[in-house]
């Protein structure tokens, strides 16, 4: 491989991406890949400040734990290149303003225990819950890092037994209904839906139902993951088996267009002018409207399709994360909470309501946020100096604010962390000035222009929208789920495809197609060294 | 295509081991998800197996065809399913005492669902070989 010329190039080095490029060089092919900025990892970079790793974008490592890549290791990546997670036994903690606490362990019946001590009934409710959870996620998972079957052939399925039919119905429900019917205390209520909202959209969105069938189940039978080292390890990972593959990267190397002869993708030109030759194919970890209608162009597309591209859905809100660096961790009023690392906090599950109604409505600064605050430092000391801590705070915000658009951001963006921070000192003792040494804050504008432009468009964290319509062979866009595009040789990866938002590692389900279409068998690739 | 390869003993004569390999509804009482075994001809049977895939719960009807044979010594088989097909092959090695078995079984996903069924193979092929070889060794083996 010369440096402008390769089988195959890859557009974004953000962690779905270099997926891709690892399973395409494991089997044989040279790989290009090429990124806009000066790192790698996009959504799973962290930005390093003062010897504090700060996971400016994602922090739970939730989706990718079932993952063959990572539960057989397929491209080594625990065994040669250095990725490492801990897996905590306290996965998610929501301490109340009342005093009362609930917590996620990883074992069903501890946290059994702990709805126990909010209500009876619910407790026996969420063993049922995590039990039929987890029956449906041995149902979804062998889907979800695989190309997407059809979805006649899903509802196909799945309509010929009871269990089946309930999925279903779950899957057309939103997330709101399946938890009312479920549970009855305010409390347990209030976490759940804040858990299953990280897919920003509000609780009364149907088509989301499924979410807590995977989320919840995951946490209990794989775990969510604290990558050691900052969520950018896993990208640091990747990159290393890509480079000891032999496959490049280029960072600061934002590609503008995508060469089109004869209807097939033939490679990239740069910002810089610079012409990127690819003699097999081009996989593009990017949004569809800027790949299509910018750097494809509408002339070598049908109307239609473009049509498709154009309606394609974002969520109904975004976020805003403040990561902190400490002094000491956060001490919380509630002391039992004290044990985890990762907490929801919540308010009352009415202010939680309105929260949502303010983001849709895009109004900030919300009147009682609801972060979602991790110190993974307490598990992993490398991400801060000796006896400090980092802190991730991420609370739903809009990105189109409703007074003065996006651009507003620049202006509020410490007004809306400071209003996050207060709602974190409510629920904490130790949260002073004193306590913090500084803070970096990303808006869904930084998101958008920054950390994976042309990917997470206006911020959206999820890509695009996570509803029935945009999942499986709709995600994002009907002709599009099979990760084949209209323009030969050209596919498209990222978190926009099937399997959809997170940090799941989707990009294996891309590999296997691509190299269906070269003719190449998966399974062969795997048993390669 | 997922695969599995196994080499193995079994105390027991040659004979009977032969005798019991090629024998399709003897050897398919060594796989848990086989059902059925109707033998069509010398060289033909189907197989219904089930499968249980979380709420998805799949008979898969298999025929099967022995594709070539030397007696006490190889068979090569294959077996074609609407959601799956395989191939393989065993080849027997007789020690004193004993038979040494090698095989090799290839089986890929079919249909709307392969990718699913590819996964499904996958997770389970070795631990199933294991299992085989288990079973037939408690069955052969006095
Ligand atoms: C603030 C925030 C918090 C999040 N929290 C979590 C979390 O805790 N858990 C979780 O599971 N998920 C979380 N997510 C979502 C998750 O991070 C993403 O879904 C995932 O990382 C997307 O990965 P990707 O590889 O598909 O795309 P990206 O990471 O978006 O990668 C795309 C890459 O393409 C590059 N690129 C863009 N344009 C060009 C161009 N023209 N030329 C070359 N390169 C280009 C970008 O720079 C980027 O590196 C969060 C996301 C954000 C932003």
């Amino acid at each position: 491989m010369s440096e402008g010329h390769a089988d195959i190039i890859v557009i974004g080095a953000g962690h779905n991406g270099l997926i891709v490029a690892g399973y395409l060089l494991k089997a044989g092919f040279s790989v290009l890949v090429v990124e806009k900025n000066p790192w790698i990892g996009g959504a799973t970079s962290c930005r390093e400040v003062n010897g504090f790793k700060l996971d400016w974008a994602s922090t739970n490592h939730i989706d990718i734990q079932p993952n063959p890549l990572l539960v057989d290791d397929e491209l080594q990546l625990k065994a040669k290149y250095g990725l490492k997670y801990i897996i905590p036994e306290v996965q998610m903690a929501g301490p109340y303003p009342d005093g009362t606490s609930m917590i996620i362990y990883r074992d069903v019946e501890k946290t059994v225990k702990q709805v126990a001590k909010l209500s009876k009934k619910d407790a026996q409710a969420y063993r049922r819950f995590a039990q039929w959870g987890i029956q449906c996620l041995e149902t979804i998972l062998p889907g979800m890092y695989n190309p997407p079957p059809t979805l006649g052939a899903i509802v196909s399925e799945l309509e010929q037994s009871p269990d089946g039919q309930e999925l279903l119905r779950a899957m057309m429900m939103s997330f709101g209904d399946i938890v009312d019917e479920w549970f009855e205390d305010d409390r347990v209520k209030a976490l759940l839906l804040h858990y299953a909202s990280e897919l920003l959209l509000p609780p009364w969105e149907n088509g989301t139902g499924s979410v807590l069938f995977i989320m919840i189940p995951i946490m209990h039978v794989y775990g969510m993951g604290c990558p050691v080292g900052g969520s950018g390890a896993l990208a640091e990972a990747l990159g290393r088996c890509v480079e000891a593959y032999g496959g490049k990267i280029l960072t600061n190397s934002p590609v503008e267009k995508v060469i089109v002869e004869n209807g097939e993708a033939r490679g990239v030109i740069l910002e810089n002018g610079r012409r990127l030759r690819a003699e097999k194919a081009v996989v593009a970890c990017l949004h569809p409207k800027p790949l299509f209608l910018n750097m494809v162009g509408e002339e070598h597309l049908e109307p239609g399709f473009v049509r498709r591209v154009k309606r394609v859905k974002q969520s109904a809100f975004s976020g805003i994360n403040t990561t902190y660096m400490l002094n000491e961790a956060p001490r919380f009023k509630v002391e039992e909470v004290n044990e985890g690392a990762n907490w929801e906090i919540s308010w009352s599950l009415e202010d939680m309501m309105e929260l949502f109604q303010d983001v849709v409505f895009r109004r900030v600064p919300p009147e009682k946020p609801c972060p979602n605050v991790v110190c993974w430092s307490k598990l992993d000391p490398s991400r801060a100096p000796p006896g400090k801590h980092s802190l991730y705070a991420i609370s739903y915000a809009p990105y189109n604010l409703r007074d003065g658009g996006p651009s507003q951001w620049k202006e509020i963006k410490e007004e809306v962390a400071d209003s996050v921070l207060e709602s974190i000192r409510e629920h904490t003792t130790n949260m002073g000035s004193g306590n913090i040494l500084g803070r970096l804050i990303t808006t869904p504008v930084d998101v958008e222009e920054v950390i994976s432009s042309n990917n997470l468009l206006h911020g959206d964290l999820t890509g695009v929208r996570a509803t029935l319509e945009q999942t499986f062979m709709f995600r994002p866009l009907i002709s599009l789920g099979n990760y084949r595009t209209p323009v030969g040789k050209l596919y498209l990866t990222g978190e926009c495809t099937h399997p959809g938002a997170g940090v799941a590692g989707g990009g294996r389900a891309t590999a296997q197609v691509i190299l269906q279409d070269f003719g190449i068998k998966f399974d062969d690739v795997l048993r390669k060294s | 295509m997922p695969e599995a390869e196994a080499t193995f003993t079994i105390k027991a004569p040659l004979d009977r081991v032969w005798s019991f390999l090629v024998d399709p509804r003897r050897l398919g009482s060594c796989f848990p998800d086989v059902q059925e075994v109707r033998v069509l001809d010398e060289k033909t049977a189907e197989w219904v197996l089930k499968v249980k895939l979380g709420f998805i719960r799949k008979t898969i009807k298999m025929k099967s065809t022995v594709t070539d044979f030397v007696p006490q010594k190889r068979v090569t088989f294959q077996g074609v399913a609407e959601e799956a097909e395989l191939s393989g092959t065993m080849n027997l090695e007789s020690g004193p005492g004993e038979v040494k078995i090698h095989y090799k079984i290839l089986m890929e996903g079919r249909g709307p669902l392969a990718p699913l069924m590819n996964d499904l193979i996958r997770r389970r092929i070795s631990k199933q070989s294991q299992e085989f070889i288990e079973i037939l060794q408690k069955k052969l083996e006095v």
